[in-house]
């Protein structure tokens, strides 16, 4: 009943934005009623306008924005007109600010197209981010350009302010790189970056870089909100790991939160709560089920109420802990109770917090967020390569294992490549091992970058990598890597003044015809035996008459 | 789904009534739109809507007034009615309530339960 039509969808997106578009005329007049506020009428005018903005925000996305008109509006009647009533005017200043600073936020639930749509444009998955360049030196801009492309970005370069400022108005990047000297001046670069965050209804992350490592540039730069500030030349692998960061924000959203509580309107109000803020929840009434559920549903926390029926959340707390796999997942309890001999004998059995009810939304989100962002990045730790943030050699055979199982399940093809760096000994030797190592992450870089989503990039070991491609024929397979293998052959590294390039050999291998995991790494490590012999930079396949 | 239910909806503001017509004309209603208690009081004679659905806080004549001004007219005496505002306290439902309208849906709604909404309290 409730699902939604993709032109439904897209009517409410296009609505969505209009909203967004005119919001800051709308807080603009607000602003204007409320100077004028004192004289006659005015004060309901003022009233109704904060009134519909409480009441229209909200369905446009702009939760908070609309509590705070909400707020606001509450005030209003307070006001007796007269000049004395300087707490009720102080505060809904206040108020108008906190308007502003939220409309700028932008809308915290974007509406998305429905599932069906999205399926159907496979490519938006793959939808390259946009980053554009400010730097007069053009033939360092080109070049940045050229480097960000071989990474999969799309990269747009600008040699003024005016130009940028037209671009931004056209089509708003994911993030912005920007000299900070440029002919207009020697901190034009975060004037620019300054007066896009003015005129924007989004954020734009930037990211400096200067010629001069000088204090008051990376003043200048901090105070026009620049994320991060790198000193020329530019040391690609740094720049890469910085735009990772600023604009990988989707890795970090959508924490699974499973709330464990009996009281079914209270357990609705929390995943309400957490789901605003970004979160995926996912709701149990009965703690006897909990260990079913997380098999299944993997939660990144669990937020569970102390006192329920059947068993109380500590001793649920201990079940869980009783299983090796969980004894890391955090674990938050709410409750009621306040004796502090209480909640830590709660602490004690297996609990990571503590938070008492009632507990204001913004408390809650930022005590379960704090707990599942910090659960992410150790999992990731654990599971990941430190150096390329790739899965390790360990939790590749584990996917391999999986998805060979699957790809039979289904009967659908796999594909799986063994890649190796060419002569990575010898870049080692020349140029020392943190340029080898620029040249590993490079390598992970352009995989992650390049790969669709579903394909899985590992680190093998040293130089060598593993990618396992679901659904993917060894024709298919083939075209991808070689392609891959032209980009990462045409990236190039600076090391004292001089340039050089690397290149890797890669061997596939499918099931069918391999049918076990052990078969198919042997068969594809045989294919990039070959592609060595033949005599590198190239890619290969498992023939049939191999043996 | 059933028959197509006819409502009258009256919204002053322009994005809410956009947002509102198209949340609920897939889902089985036909609106006829006002922008004002007046206006729909001028286009109410010749309608028999099978729903009022109305906003509480509008410029010159408000919800409730607007609601009883319909109230006159023979036959939307019965006509169910719902209110939709940005503020819901109890005493105000109680009031609306009183008025003889079928339920308050709060403000801001989300656009994609709006028409399951609205069938609920219909029921």
């Amino acid at each position: 009943m409730s699902d939604v039509k993709p032109d439904k969808a897209s009517k409410l997106r296009a609505l969505q934005q209009r909203f967004i578009k005119e919001l800051p005329d709308r807080l603009d007049v607000i602003e204007q009623q409320w100077r004028t506020v004192n004289v006659a009428d005015a004060k309901n005018d003022f009233l109704r306008l904060v009134h519909s903005l409480a009441g229209s925000a909200g369905t446009f996305g702009f939760f908070r924005l609309g509590d705070q008109a909400r707020e606001i509006e509450m005030m209003i009647p307070q006001l007796s007109g007269s000049s004395a009533d300087a707490g009720s005017n102080e505060a809904i200043e206040q108020g108008l600010l906190k308007l502003q600073e939220l409309a700028a936020q932008g809308p915290e639930k974007v509406v998305q197209a429905s599932k069906s749509s999205v399926d159907s444009e496979s490519t938006s998955d793959n939808r390259q981010a946009l980053i554009y360049v400010l730097e007069d030196d053009i033939s360092l801009a080109e070049d940045t350009a050229r480097q960000l492309q071989h990474f999969g970005y799309r990269a747009e370069v600008f040699h003024s302010a005016d130009a940028l400022h037209a671009a931004v108005a056209r089509q708003v990047p994911d993030a912005l790189l920007a000299d900070v000297h440029l002919p207009e001046g020697e901190d034009a670069g975060p004037q620019a970056a300054a007066d896009l965050r003015k005129g924007a209804t989004q954020e734009i992350p930037v990211i400096f870089i200067s010629g001069l490592d000088s204090w008051k540039d990376r003043l200048n730069a901090v105070r026009a909100g620049g994320q991060s500030y790198l000193s020329k030349p530019i040391n690609f692998s740094l720049l890469l790991d910085e735009l990772e960061a600023v604009i990988g924000y989707e890795h970090e959203a959508h924490y699974r939160i499973l709330v464990v509580e009996d009281t079914v309107l209270l357990a609705e109000h929390y995943a309400a709560v957490l789901e605003t803020a970004g979160m995926q929840t996912e709701i149990l009434n009965d703690p006897a089920k909990i260990l079913d559920v997380l098999a299944v549903y993997r939660p990144d926390l669990i937020l569970m109420d102390i006192y329920m029926p059947g068993c109380t959340g500590v001793e649920a707390a201990q079940v869980i802990r009783q299983h090796p796999a969980y004894t890391n997942l955090p674990i938050v309890y709410l409750s009621t109770e306040k004796a502090l001999e209480q909640q830590l004998e709660a602490l004690r059995v297996g609990g990571d917090d503590f938070l008492q009810k009632p507990i204001s939304d913004t408390h809650l989100v930022t005590a379960v967020r704090i707990r599942a962002r910090r659960f992410r990045e150790l999992t990731a730790l654990m599971n990941r390569d430190s150096l390329t943030g790739l899965l390790n050699h360990i939790n590749l055979k584990l996917s391999l294992e999986r998805e060979v199982s699957q790809a039979q399940r289904r009967c659908s093809p796999l594909s799986f490549v063994m890649l190796d760096i060419d002569l990575f000994k010898s870049v080692n030797d020349t140029y020392g091992h943190p340029v080898g190592d620029r040249v590993i992450k490079s390598l992970a870089h352009l995989l992650s970058k390049r790969l669709r989503k579903g394909d899985i990039a590992a680190r093998y070991g040293g130089e060598e990598f593993a990618v396992i491609l679901p659904d993917t024929r060894v024709e298919d397979a083939y075209t991808l890597i070689d392609d891959l293998r032209k980009q990462f052959a045409a990236i190039s590294y600076a090391h004292d003044s001089e340039e050089f390039s690397v290149t890797f050999s890669a061997g596939i291998a499918s099931c069918p015809p391999n049918t076990e995991m052990e078969g198919l790494i042997a068969a594809a490590d045989n294919a990039l035996y070959k592609a060595k012999n033949a005599g590198r930079n190239q890619v290969s396949m498992e023939t049939d008459e191999s043996g | 789904m059933g028959d197509v239910i006819s409502v009258l909806y009256i919204e002053d503001e322009a994005d809410i009534r956009e947002v509102a017509e198209f949340a609920l004309e897939d889902e089985g209603f036909v609106l006829t739109p006002c922008v004002s208690g007046q206006e729909a009081l001028d286009k109410a004679e010749a309608l028999t809507p099978d729903l009022i659905l109305l906003d509480v806080m509008m410029p010159g004549m408000d919800g409730p007034t607007t609601l009883s001004r319909l109230r006159e007219l023979p036959q939307l005496a019965d006509t169910p009615a719902i209110f939709m505002t940005a503020k819901v306290q109890a005493s105000e439902v109680g009031q609306y309530m009183a008025m003889g309208a079928l339920g308050v849906i709060s403000k801001p709604f989300d656009p994609m339960t709006l028409a399951d909404e609205i069938r609920t309290l219909l029921e």
